[in-house]
């Protein structure tokens, strides 16, 4: 093969030994190897059917002897059967929506980063949400008003943002990411959960039920079969280029929660700094965000819309130490709602940076079909927003 | 009927890595090869197979190049493990070329018809013969060695795209699309 390679100074052959000369690992996990076989058995026909193969030990003992071990062990298996079925996900996931208070903690891990992203979220009917972080930093919202109160005990200092809608743009919910974790808790009621094994969680024997959801790779919910109340729900999430395990645990269902927990206002000795921001349509947010990263880029855009790794080294010039200011938390609300505007829309949308620097007025970079027309916005290469009747093309 | 735990031990490392490689994650690579096992256990059931590492790989290498292609499509970006940063003997600055490199590759390939990028990747990355490629492809060596003359010439001409300088001695020109999927 070596033979037939282009000269060094050729991109393909220097590209092509790149690639042979990436590392990779051995193979794949253990667990991956697991849950295969699982698939694979599942794609047999007559899998249902289990078989019971004696162990060889047994076969020497007397026959009476070996039929008592094994009714023995088809009881305990049949009392765990009936466990299984005595708990349905609906029951767990039903618990999750009908909450009208909350408590829960959440952890982050990534390869990305260091250690693990711990916090504590707290819900109280009706649309209160409550954020701690590990590091004492506290994020209030009240959804029903559009406003947020972050804390940060360390500076004492404290930012009231205030989100007004536009005339033209139907209310959305909140694009703060812990919200939109609890919106997703809830919504576990609307999916199913099919039988995921056990496992143990704590002091309890949990029972797995593996739902499939577009935004995880794989998420299992483990629950108590004698309380109904979920223990653990874990998985892994991709957003953008990064790839996030997710594990939330510590559920409390209804607890007592001081009212004052969820009050807009600064502590005393506080200094608080007020912010009002607009809610714009994904054109807009989409705009916003390729304009400021091609500002900073000799006006050529990311190659993905959503590679949250790409607009790092926008931050790198803006104050987000301490409390972010009025740019910084703009560009954070526009980058956090075009991920879930991604994750949300998958293919009802069109990202085509390849050959379009800003400036071209003629090409188009972003589409999407609108919600509530039957035509599409469209985001051109100078960032002027427009609509257009037809899909457009994808080169 | 095939011993699963067996095949996957022998076999399943060769046909991951062949996956990782293309896509350059684990989460993909593991996505990958679960479906290659999938298919490869539908096809079994119809058909007596003579060489399970091959039809692994191959499928696994078809997988992968659907995720690239699937990635462009949705826009959405890819999640490279730190594991692939090449070879540890290299300067900071050659690895950090060399992953460029590499990324610049699979988007290119992601651009390429699926059997091209297919041929390519077993050819290149596996060092597959065309005779093994024919066999598993249920096609003619003649016709690998089209595709891949064809998946060269368009990667040349998608990579000079990428660094944004004339194809040079190796590429046909920027113009061309004869191969645009």
């Amino acid at each position: 093969m070596m033979e037939n390679l282009p000269p060094n100074d050729d991109p393909l052959a220097r590209a092509e030994e790149a690639l042979r000369r990436t590392s990779v690992p051995d193979g794949p996990s253990a667990e991956t190897v697991g849950r295969i076989l699982d698939a694979l058995q599942k794609a047999k026909p007559g899998s249902r059917i289990l078989r019971w193969p004696i162990p060889r030990t047994l076969r020497s003992v007397p026959r009476l002897v070996a039929a008592a071990v094994f009714v023995a062990a088809l009881c305990s298996t049949a009392i765990f059967l009936i466990h299984q079925q005595a708990l349905a996900f609906s029951d767990v996931a039903q618990r999750l929506r009908d909450a009208h208070r909350l408590r829960y903690r959440m952890t982050i891990t990534s390869s990305r980063m260091k250690g693990a992203m711990v916090f504590r979220q707290l819900f109280q009917e009706p649309g209160l949400v409550r954020t701690e972080g590990e590091d004492g930093h506290v994020a209030i919202h009240n959804l029903r008003q559009g406003k947020t109160l972050i804390l940060q005990p360390a500076s004492r200092s404290a930012l009231l943002l205030e989100m007004t809608p536009k005339p033209d743009t139907p209310p959305r919910p909140s694009a703060d990411g812990g919200v939109q974790w609890l919106e997703w808790l809830r919504s576990l009621a609307e999916k199913e959960g099919e039988p995921a094994g056990r496992k143990r969680v704590g002091h309890a024997e949990a029972l797995g039920f593996r739902v499939h959801d577009g935004d995880f790779d794989e998420m299992i919910v483990w629950a108590d079969p004698k309380t109904r109340q979920p223990l653990l729900i874990e998985g892994t999430i991709r957003i953008g280029d990064r790839r996030d395990h997710i594990a939330i645990s510590d559920f409390e269902i209804d607890p007592a929660l001081d009212e004052d927990l969820f009050r807009l206002e600064a502590p005393a000795g506080y200094t608080l700094r007020k912010m009002t921001t607009e809610l714009l349509n994904p054109a807009e947010d989409v705009a916003h965000v390729l304009g400021t990263y091609a500002d900073t880029h000799g006006g050529t855009f990311p190659r993905q819309l959503d590679d949250l790794g790409a607009y790092e080294p926008l931050f790198s010039r803006m104050n987000v130490r301490g409390l972010p200011d009025l740019e910084a938390i703009k560009l954070i609300q526009s980058l956090a709602r075009i991920v879930r505007f991604v994750r949300d829309k998958k293919s009802e949308f069109g990202y085509e940076p390849d050959g379009v620097r800003r400036g071209d007025a003629d090409k188009i970079i972003f589409w999407y079909r609108t919600p509530e027309a039957d035509c599409y916005r469209v985001v051109y290469g100078d960032l002027r927003i427009g609509t257009v009747d037809q899909r457009p093309e994808e080169p | 009927m095939a011993e699963w735990p067996e095949l996957l031990q022998e076999h399943g490392p060769s046909a991951w890595r062949a996956a990782y490689r293309i896509v350059g994650n684990r989460a993909d690579a593991d996505d990958c090869l679960q479906e290659a096992c999938l298919a490869a256990f539908a096809y079994s059931r119809r058909n007596q197979i003579q060489d399970w590492r091959g039809l692994l790989v191959h499928l696994a290498t078809a997988r992968a190049v659907d995720r690239l292609r699937s990635r462009r499509r949705h826009a959405v970006g890819h999640y490279a493990d730190w594991e692939t940063i090449p070879g540890r003997t290299r300067s900071p600055s050659e690895r950090v070329e060399d992953a460029e490199r590499a990324d610049q590759l699979r988007a290119a390939l992601a651009r390429l018809a699926p059997t091209q990028a297919e041929v390519f990747c077993l050819h290149c990355l596996e060092e597959w013969s065309y005779d093994e490629i024919a066999r598993h492809l249920s096609t003619s060596t003649d016709a690998v060695g089209v595709h891949l003359h064809r998946a060269r010439k368009r990667l040349r001409v998608l990579l000079a795209e990428f660094l944004e300088v004339p194809p040079g001695p190796h590429g046909e020109g920027m113009g061309n699309s004869e191969n645009r999927s």
